[in-house]
């Protein structure tokens, strides 16, 4: 029985807590005497994609309550229950507060000092295999100091985000439709359609407050329908109108059905698409950009996806079929449809992207207030940072790509370095860099060390065993990483680095709908941790002072070289200097000059501390007042869009102006339930906890509420198997195994054959189970789609 | 400490039948609660039952100089058509009250946890059957919401332990939550509202015949209470910092 974690702290209180068991767990609160004087500030919540202002009450230093903001376009004074408990997030127990590393197997406390001279050290004995995972929940400033510390500095380019885990195939989808990321769409759209439908994503769980914005219209009385289009019944079945159930992996078929009652039925937007559309198919091999196809091509390729076969082989009823290309058959009706993981996280995660664009482009659902599809991304700042700042393995800030060297020679010019400092060839992405971590060097595993921050791979990698637990085996290889509490990657660290979290530092993020959102540091971090901006640039001046070229630029300044008021350099390196001047606006402000390329435009630090957030591109109108953009590529809505144009897709991968409607024949998922493991397997998250549970695991509201992990299965399954509610299992599949609880008659229930397990419980790790299969041009790995024994443990 | 006056229990019906004689009104003398219900605290026994209906202007007016006449007959713990509670220590009934509010709160301003398990495989749309109005189940009193209607009472409102699985190890944390706010001056006027308005713009969900017995006001007959009573707590709002 693994030992929890979380026993960093024993005590009396402790044992006692656990020995009045049987009482109601109470709130972590209290009658007590404070100052009275609660200072509140603005800041965006620290959890999902939605990116719900939030006003923090902070009193003698510390925070003691939070409410929504009702200035907020987004949320309106409205949160979930995580953003309602975002401030207790910083107090657990067991925060991480010195720097330790690990000797002779145990993790002993250091000073900062020696942990910078170990991170220079690692680096300066193989600059090449050094790696950065970073995160979705970076903030800005952060990703685009590792950015440029790695790309810029070291000549590295092995930098990936845990979003590759996330949202990569949206952001491959995106590119391969409009030529460039990021959703023409905003939240507006949820007050505008008349339709919703949503593509496997369970929103009422994962994005409540954005799924409130609709219900809460319909419940007064608007007139608008809900199409839940998913593998199991959750509660967003529950409001929805119409529950339309398909079998995993089968969304290829769905789309390409719709398409092909379209085209029969004559019911396609023909204006549409011969103005602002062309086609485009596979390459073989596949590749992002593909090549060009005829209509007459995509047409007789659509052929064989008749309302029949599909309904045969997804599940879904003809009527169903027929009901849904009804819906994208009538012009004026305003379609919205929103999709996250269960798209983005599978083998053909990039092709499922473009066929949802595809449909909405065909039909002519686009360019109008609240109708067209609406990416949702997961985490707070998988757009902001990774996306926008290109903190991925391939990319550089504003858009640009390793491999175009125009790209390379534009970002070595904003930066102000020598031409050809940036490696021409992209690094590793994320299964590709824990692979090679997790493989001896002898065998050509030439990532030596990790540096992790802000996320917590140890327990979100898919196929643990293979990509995580094997760096045990290999003792040469060094493991740092930077975070708040202890986690499931902090087992295998040789190295920990405590972390400033949330509102003890500055920091900006960018949400699902373009949002830039700033907030500033109102509380201290406890004992020694320090900001991940402060950490990485502190490193950076290690390595400058022994003399690494790198950290130089073609002047010969520090590549961190920040400038007080006066004009004068601020030693921002040491730690007490580091709030001396605004180090956030600083580099926010070097940063921002990438972002004109793709017109995704950002505004002036300052611009953003006095709102809410803008969404970019944010331009500035002849009286110098900055103006957010709400909906792209549409005239008379964003900026960039010529007169008369209508729509205008102006960053066109034809540089016609013209969106691409892909199409892709149906590929089988590499692994499906056979005799052997019966089951599928899906994974996600729940209401209460945000992804690992590292911080809602440490609110006693939320972890009360939601205490462990489950398996949730069908009822007769279960019955068929003598299983009841709460009875122990084992899942298992090629991989690995957990034990868990069954949950029956919960929150939602999978059909026959189907069970879904969510990953937040960090004592029975799902992913030992899941399987690390990408899609081929994303390199997102499918958390959806594995097959497993589920059984009572007795049972061999 | 209020203690039956067994007098005044035994006279009361006999008054309410005699006033809602005059009155033209049936009015029902209800039980008062018994110690260890949802509603005595400490000992203290605070009559849990409230007439159901609202008097009109003119009752109210006929029942406020009945109601000075029998408040100066000493502490009153019997039921009463008037809807308010005259504990003999309103001090100890209000702090009872605040902390039952808080015993479901992480901070005041947090949405309360259900100290009951979501029902009926948990929609939300079961919520409103009880949480509309407000509801008294035998002890129990289902507080009516005191926001406006929103359609996921589930993304906000959350068990206080799982409905199937045990209580999880605890975890120690260092969160301490905003206290309610100190109760408003006693003096001339209205007393102010001190808490924020936020989610909390319905008043008679704390401050009516279904909210908490410590908060009850005297007079929810009259709707528009913010007519006379006044926020004053600053709303969290936006600081520009530099």
């Amino acid at each position: 029985m693994r030992l929890d974690r979380r026993d960093f702290v024993k005590g009396a209180a402790m044992a006692a807590a656990s020995a009045a068991a049987g009482s109601e767990p109470v709130m972590a609160q209290a009658l007590r005497e404070g100052s009275g004087k609660i200072r509140w500030d603005k800041a965006p919540c620290r959890f999902c994609g939605t990116g719900c202002h939030v006003q923090v009450g902070v009193e003698d230093g510390k925070v003691v309550a939070i409410a929504g903001d009702e200035a907020a376009d987004v949320n309106k004074g409205l949160l979930c229950v995580k953003g309602y408990n975002v401030g207790g997030i910083l107090y657990g127990e067991d925060r991480l507060t010195t720097p330790l590393l690990r000797k002779n197997g145990r993790l002993v406390p250091i000073g900062w000092d020696e942990a910078l001279d170990v991170v220079a050290e690692r680096i300066t004995a193989d600059p090449a295999g050094f790696a950065i995972y970073g995160s979705g929940q970076w903030t800005i400033p952060e990703g685009y100091a590792c950015q440029k510390f790695i790309k810029g500095g070291l000549s590295n380019n092995h930098i990936d985000p845990n979003a590759r885990l996330c949202m990569a195939s949206a952001v491959t989808g995106f590119l391969a439709t409009y030529g460039v990321d990021e959703p023409a769409s905003c939240y507006e759209d949820l007050d505008e359609c008349d339709v919703l439908i949503l593509w496997g994503n369970n929103m009422a769980e994962a994005h409540p407050v954005l799924f409130s914005r609709v219900l809460d219209r319909k419940h007064a009385g608007g007139d608008v329908r809900i199409i839940d289009i998913a593998t199991r019944r959750t509660r967003t079945s529950d409001f929805a109108d119409e529950y339309v159930e398909f079998r995993p992996h089968t969304d290829q078929l769905i789309l390409n059905g719709i398409a092909h009652i379209l085209l029969a039925d004559g019911t396609w937007d023909r204006e549409f698409v011969e103005a602002h559309c062309s086609f485009r198919k596979n390459t073989d091999p596949i590749s992002l950009f593909g090549e060009a196809m005829s209509f007459e091509d995509y047409r007789a390729a659509m052929a064989t996806f008749t309302p029949e076969s599909v309904s045969e082989a997804s599940g879904v009823s003809v009527e169903q079929l027929r009901m849904l290309a009804g819906l994208f058959a009538e012009r004026e009706l305003k379609i919205t449809s929103t999709w996250c993981m269960g798209v983005n996280q599978h083998t053909r995660g990039t092709a499922v992207n473009t066929m949802i664009h595809a449909v909405h482009l065909l039909s002519g659902h686009f360019g109008a207030p609240g109708d067209g599809p609406s990416s949702l991304t997961g985490q707070p700042s998988a757009c902001g940072t990774v996306r926008e700042v290109g903190t991925l393995a391939h990319a550089l800030p504003g858009g640009r790509i390793i491999a175009n060297e125009a790209h390379r020679r534009s970002a070595e010019q904003l930066w102000n370095l020598p031409e050809g400092r940036i490696n021409p060839k992209p690094g590793y992405h994320t299964v590709a860099m824990w692979n090679k971590f997790c493989t001896s060097t002898e065998d050509g595993g030439d990532v030596s060390t990790i540096w992790v921050q802000v996320t917590n791979p140890g327990q979100s990698l898919p196929n643990l065993e293979e990509l995580f637990f094997a760096k045990a085996k290999q003792p040469d290889k060094f493991l740092i990483v930077s975070d708040v509490y202890p986690t499931a990657t902090t087992e295998l660290a040789d190295l920990v680095l405590p972390s400033a979290m949330w509102v003890e530092k500055n920091g900006i993020f960018g949400n699902s709908e373009r949002r830039t959102q700033q907030w500033f540091k109102q509380v201290e971090p406890p004992g020694e941790a320090r900001d991940d901006v402060w950490q990485v640039i502190a490193v950076a001046h290690r390595l400058f002072e022994a003399g690494l070229e790198g950290m130089r630029d073609k002047d010969g300044r520090f590549l961190f070289e920040v400038l007080d008021a006066e004009g004068d350099a601020v030693p921002v390196w040491e730690w007490e200097r580091y709030y001396d001047v605004n180090v956030d606006r600083a580099l926010f402000e070097e940063y921002r000059a990438f972002t004109r390329m793709k017109h995704s435009d950002l505004a002036p630090y300052d611009e953003y501390v006095e709102r809410r957030g803008m969404r970019w591109p944010v331009v500035q109108d002849e009286n110098g007042e900055w103006h957010e953009t709400q909906w792209r590529f549409a005239e008379g809505l964003d900026p960039y869009v010529e007169k008369d144009a209508g729509v205008q897709f102006y960053h066109s991968t034809t540089k016609d102006d013209r969106a691409q409607i892909w199409f892709h024949p149906y590929t089988p998922p590499p692994e499906s339930p056979d005799g052997d493991y019966p089951f599928w397997l899906c994974t996600g998250r729940v209401l209460e906890h945000w992804h690992t549970s590292t911080m809602t695991g440490r609110v006693p509201g939320l972890r009360a509420a939601m205490p462990g992990g489950f398996v949730e299965m069908n009822r007769h399954d279960a019955s068929d198997q003598g299983i009841q509610n709460g009875d122990r299992v084992v899942v298992r599949s090629r991989r690995g195994q957990v034990e868990l609880p069954v949950w029956l008659g919960g929150r939602g229930e999978p059909p026959r054959g189907s069970v879904f397990v969510p990953f937040f419980d960090e004592n029975e790790l799902i992913n030992r189970v899941t399987l690390e299969a990408t899609c081929p041009v994303s390199k997102q790995p499918d958390f959806k789609k594995c097959a497993v024994q589920v059984q009572k443990p007795e049972v061999q | 400490m209020a203690r039956a006056h067994w007098a005044t229990l035994a006279g009361a019906p006999l008054l309410l039948w005699f006033l809602g004689a005059c009155l033209g009104e049936e009015i029902a003398p209800e039980p008062v609660g018994e110690v260890g219900s949802a509603d005595a605290v400490d000992g203290i026994a605070i009559p849990v039952a409230m007439p159901l209906r609202t008097p009109t202007g003119a009752q109210a007016r006929g029942l406020a100089s009945q109601e000075r006449e029998l408040r100066s007959q000493g502490p009153w713990t019997g039921s009463s058509p008037m809807t308010y509670v005259l504990a003999g220590d309103r001090e100890a009934a209000r702090a009872a009250s605040l902390a039952a509010r808080a015993t479901r709160r992480a901070f005041e301003g947090a949405p309360p946890v259900m100290p009951h398990s979501a029902l009926f495989g948990d929609g939300s749309k079961e919520c409103v059957d009880c949480h509309t109005n407000g509801m008294r189940l035998g002890e129990r009193v289902a507080h009516p919401m005191s926001h406006p209607p929103l359609a996921n009472c589930t993304q906000c409102h959350i068990e206080s332990r799982h409905r199937d699985f045990p209580p999880p190890r605890p975890v120690e944390s260092g969160f301490r939550g905003r206290a309610a706010p100190a109760p408003p001056p006693v003096g001339a006027g209205p007393p102010v509202i001190p808490h924020q308005v936020l989610m909390r713009g319905r008043c008679l969900s704390c401050h009516g015949e279904f909210g908490y017995p410590g908060l009850r006001t005297s007079h929810p007959e009259r709707a528009a209470c913010v007519q006379c009573h006044v926020a004053t707590a600053p709303e969290p709002s936006f600081t520009s910092s530099d």
